[in-house]
């Protein structure tokens, strides 16, 4: 078994990445990426309605950048529980719309299963299934397990 | 690991089987239940001049309900000893009720870590992606789903 394991930082996908360890314990799971797909958000920033300057712009680029950083090393951090496990593991940060990079990832590398978080980064609590894990449940044919 | 499965016939849960299996024989996994949760069509039935079926004919829709169930029970066992070669437990419960409750409330009062489902059902559009059972079980239960495509 190949397992690919989505991250984007919320609570959910942090127990994703559990569940993957889990699953893999005695294990013919021999294979595991934990993938962080990411979309820039500066470009439509800036209250007055006008474009931001090219230095405003060069700083949010930069702040972008430093969070995607930031992310790779907190998966770096996470993924220390695979250290006893016999597993080759791969860490992906993709820039594009998260459920097309996810599906495009899982179909093109024919993993067995997708292992996501049940609800994302998105604010509202009450909402049980997130518009990525649902994209991404609805649009691939991949398995897929929806970790809570 | 406590794993769920859910059976309603479909190829698709067959598949969510296999794939049990598969977790099963490289896991830490020691108990799977295999559960067919079903409901009873017969008392819907009526004559087709709209009055409800005759004491007689209820009583075949009952028999051929309950032969239905019957046939799931038997193929579940054939299933499950696929299993045999695993350190798993396993179990058969088939339930009678709302299928998506049924599968909520056995999974959480059986505690189990993980339900694995088809991502279809029996219902018949195929063009639908996940199915209305599944649907229903990825957004009220607390315990992580499995969809098998």
């Amino acid at each position: 078994m190949k397992l690919l394991v989505c991250f984007d930082g919320s609570d959910p996908s942090h127990r994703a990445i559990e569940k993957a360890h889990k699953l893999t314990g005695d294990s013919g799971v021999h294979e595991v990426t934990i993938l962080h797909a990411y979309q820039e958000n500066y470009w439509f920033s800036m209250g007055d309605g006008y474009a931001p300057s090219p230095d405003m712009l060069k700083k949010l680029e930069n702040f972008e950048e430093s969070q995607v950083q930031e992310k790779k090393e907190k998966i770096l951090e996470l993924a220390k529980i695979f250290d006893n496990t016999e597993v080759s593991l791969d860490v992906k940060t993709i820039h594009g719309h998260p459920a097309r990079v996810i599906t495009k990832v899982a179909e093109e590398g024919e993993y067995d299963l997708i292992i996501i978080g049940s609800r994302g980064l998105g604010g509202i609590r009450k909402v049980v299934l997130g518009s990525v894990s649902n994209a991404v449940m609805q649009g691939t044919k991949v398995s897929v397990m929806v970790v809570k | 690991m406590k794993i769920l499965v859910c059976y309603d016939g479909s190829e698709a849960s067959q598949r969510a089987i296999d794939k049990a299996h598969q977790l099963t024989t490289d896991c830490g996994i020691h108990e799977v239940t295999l559960l067919h949760a079903y409901e009873d069509y017969s008392w819907v039935a009526t004559s087709a001049d709209g009055y409800a079926p005759s004491p007689e004919n209820l009583s075949k829709l009952r028999d051929l309900e309950a032969k239905k169930v019957e046939e799931k029970k038997e193929f579940l066992f054939t299933e499950g000893k696929k299993f045999e070669d695993t350190n798993a437990t396993l179990e058969v419960k088939l339930v009678q009720g709302h299928p998506a409750s049924v599968i909520t409330e056995v999974a959480e009062e059986g505690e189990y870590d993980l339900i694995i489902m088809g991502s279809r059902g029996l219902g018949g559009l195929k063009r639908v992606v996940l199915g209305s059972v599944s649907n229903s079980v990825i957004q009220g239960t607390n315990i992580s789903v499995m969809v098998v495509k």
